[in-house]
């Protein structure tokens, strides 16, 4: 099994880059490989380049392709800590109430100004999932059958109150529509700046847990009894992956599916270890998000909301995954 | 612009069926003079309105449909309107039977006993229509996508309510006014245009849409009109690649001036295009949004706005 995973991140590793480079080339303005290149070289040598295709190439596909891999990453991981936590095949990194939070912050930012959506947005999801950890808290120990629960409460009460505030002032909260269908069309290089930093601290804190989280796949009184600390797991890697989340949803509003999918694709093919997981989960992630997000901005209709891509492909790769188990 | 963009699925052509030839009205049927029949076609189905006359009691459930009936003379007949209105100042100080989100009570609609009621298509729910018909309260649905549609409705008001000869007049007013501008800036070259309804994403305005075709009336060129619905999103790199000359933003996305182009954090982005360049950015107050958004008597005002703003030098 190791063998195989090493070749499969490998294998990974290579079809990430493929991808990125692929989808530089692809997009609504139709740009010729030849004058991309031409102005990629141009732009380094800083050789007077084609402001248009400069623009087009640097500004807008290259930090939304590579915003495109890290908030991929991010999904996967938080997808894969939350459904090794929980024991839950259905958690997803929403789970404790990250983007219900956000959706109200959201919804509030768009009342007082659209430019303070993002903030708002990671300071209710951060609030959300902080409520939800103080009610789970018992014995000073966070118990997941608890915070699954704590985690849909809280969803529910802060979507009430967003429902609420959209449905009062649909007139000034249209932003919040837009924004609630998820989408990578704000991408600039800032944006690629924080999440890089999320996804540098993030993984190598699950990584640094690996083994404490495959012990805990047999529950936690075994884990405890095999002298794991299940307490700071918890805490820590749900922290963790809640504060890169909201932060990824705060820019991108709330993208489904991969968070969900990425794992169990990982899982099938390099099994439940999680310092395989770790590494394959996120790179899975990244790949789905930048080729549905490339089919969500090529659309001949315009842009679409990259949430349908990731469910049209995500979908069909569990269920294949699903039925070759079954024969097994 | 709001609700146009929430909800606009249906379209409605409007015909009249009675007098006035002119204009490409169709020609009437035999009524009896205590009723008058209109056929529209509403979302691609024929729809047949009978109207019991005299109309005395008008609710208006949009604020083009009450500016169309104060432009026509026939201000005086409508009884309650909506939260949304604004012009004229009369009309903000009736009943109102919408509220800012945008729902109509149908029962306080009823209880103003109205002899006919003028919706929007595609603003308000259809089951608060068809609850309004089962009651046997007639319902005329208008849905204006260009400035020749705002002239066919308003004559069909004009019939329904006896205001035919307002109609006629505030008609052919606004037709003189729209030509005065067509040929004051008909020497001139045409500008490429964006429009921004919402800034993240990209709102525009496409073909179909009635702000693209004041655009064109005033001497633009929609850079989106190419797109293939109504209100699409444009990508960031289309717009690059089109380069407009002039970008008008609408009222309250945020976008407060030049500013957010030239040293916003997406100023990068936007800082070459040759509207920001040459300072062609108009962001819209209220009240010019609302003449772009309610095709009505005061499109004429959004039709000189924009036409100032792309072609200064005619009107010096």
């Amino acid at each position: 099994m190791k063998s195989r995973g090493y070749i499969f991140t490998f294998f990974l590793v290579l079809l990430t880059f493929a991808n990125t480079v692929i989808s530089l080339y692809i997009g609504p303005v139709h740009i010729p490989i030849p004058v991309i290149l031409e102005n990629i070289y141009r732009t380094l040598i800083r050789a007077d380049p084609n402001w248009t295709v400069s623009t087009i190439i640097f500004y807008v596909r290259m930090p939304r392709i590579i915003l495109a891999v890290l908030i991929g990453m991010i999904l996967a991981i938080s997808g894969l800590v939350t459904q090794t936590i929980f024991r839950n095949p259905l958690g997803d990194p929403y789970l404790t109430g990250v983007s219900s939070g956000a959706a109200l912050g959201a919804a509030i930012g768009f009342l007082i100004s659209p430019f303070l959506v993002p903030f708002l947005a990671f300071f209710f999801a951060m609030l959300a999932v902080g409520i939800s950890f103080l009610i789970s808290r018992s014995g000073g120990e966070i118990r997941a059958e608890i915070l699954i629960l704590a985690g849909i409460s809280v969803s529910f009460l802060f979507s009430a109150v967003a429902s609420y505030l959209i449905y009062l002032k649909e007139y000034n909260l249209r932003g919040v529509l837009f924004w609630l269908l998820g989408g990578l069309y704000g991408a600039t290089w800032s944006e690629v700046y924080y999440i890089f930093i999320a996804v540098l601290i993030a993984i190598p804190v699950i990584l640094a847990f690996r083994k404490e989280l495959d012990i805990m796949l047999m529950g936690d009184e075994q884990a405890k009894s095999l002298g794991v600390d299940t307490g700071k797991v918890k805490t820590v890697t749900l922290l963790v992956t809640s504060l890169v989340t909201s932060l990824a949803v705060s820019f991108v509003g709330i993208i489904g599916f991969i968070g969900l999918v990425s794992p169990h694709i990982g899982r099938k093919i390099v099994g439940e270890s999680h310092a395989m997981l770790a590494i394959v989960a996120p790179l899975i992630g990244a790949n789905l998000l930048l080729v549905s997000d490339t089919i969500a901005r090529s659309t001949p209709q315009g842009e679409i909301p990259v949430g349908i891509i990731t469910a049209f492909i995500g979908s069909p790769v569990l269920i294949y995954l699903l039925f070759r188990r079954r024969r097994m | 612009m709001e609700r146009r963009t929430i909800a606009i699925i249906v379209t409605v052509v409007v015909i009249a069926v009675i007098s006035s030839v002119a204009f490409g009205i169709r020609t009437p049927q035999p009524t009896s003079p205590d009723k008058i029949t209109v056929t529209y076609d509403l979302d691609g189905q024929n729809v047949s309105v009978t109207i019991p006359l005299p109309v005395k009691r008008v609710v208006s459930m949009d604020p083009s449909n009450t500016q169309m009936m104060f432009a026509i003379g026939a201000g005086n007949l409508v009884v309650a309107d909506t939260s949304y209105d604004w012009w004229p100042e009369n009309a903000t100080k009736l009943p109102k039977v919408e509220m800012d989100n945008g729902t109509a009570s149908v029962e306080e609609v009823v209880a103003m006993n109205p002899d006919l009621v003028l919706a929007y298509g595609g603003i308000q729910p259809p089951q608060i229509i068809d609850q309004l018909e089962n009651l046997s309260i007639p319902v005329l649905v208008f849905q204006p996508q260009n400035i020749q549609q705002i002239y066919q409705d308003m004559l069909v008001l004009g019939n329904v309510t006896g205001h035919q000869k307002g109609a006629v007049n505030e008609v052919n007013s606004m037709k003189q006014k729209i030509e005065g501008v067509e040929q004051k800036i008909a020497p001139y070259p045409k500008v490429s245009v964006l429009y921004m309804l919402w800034p993240n994403p990209i709102y525009t305005v496409g073909p179909g849409s009635f702000i693209n075709n004041i655009l064109q009336v005033a001497g633009g060129i929609n850079i989106a009109q190419n797109l293939s619905s109504p209100y699409p999103i444009i990508s960031m790199e289309q717009i690059i690649y089109d380069n407009p000359q002039a970008i008008i933003v609408d009222n309250g996305t945020g976008i407060n001036n030049i500013s957010y182009f030239e040293s916003g954090s997406q100023a990068a982005l936007w800082a070459n295009i040759t509207a920001v360049k040459t300072g062609m950015v108009m962001v819209f107050n209220v009240t010019e949004s609302n003449w772009m958004d309610e095709p009505g008597p005061l499109t004429v005002y959004a039709v000189i706005t924009v036409a100032e703003f792309l072609h200064p030098q005619a009107f010096q």
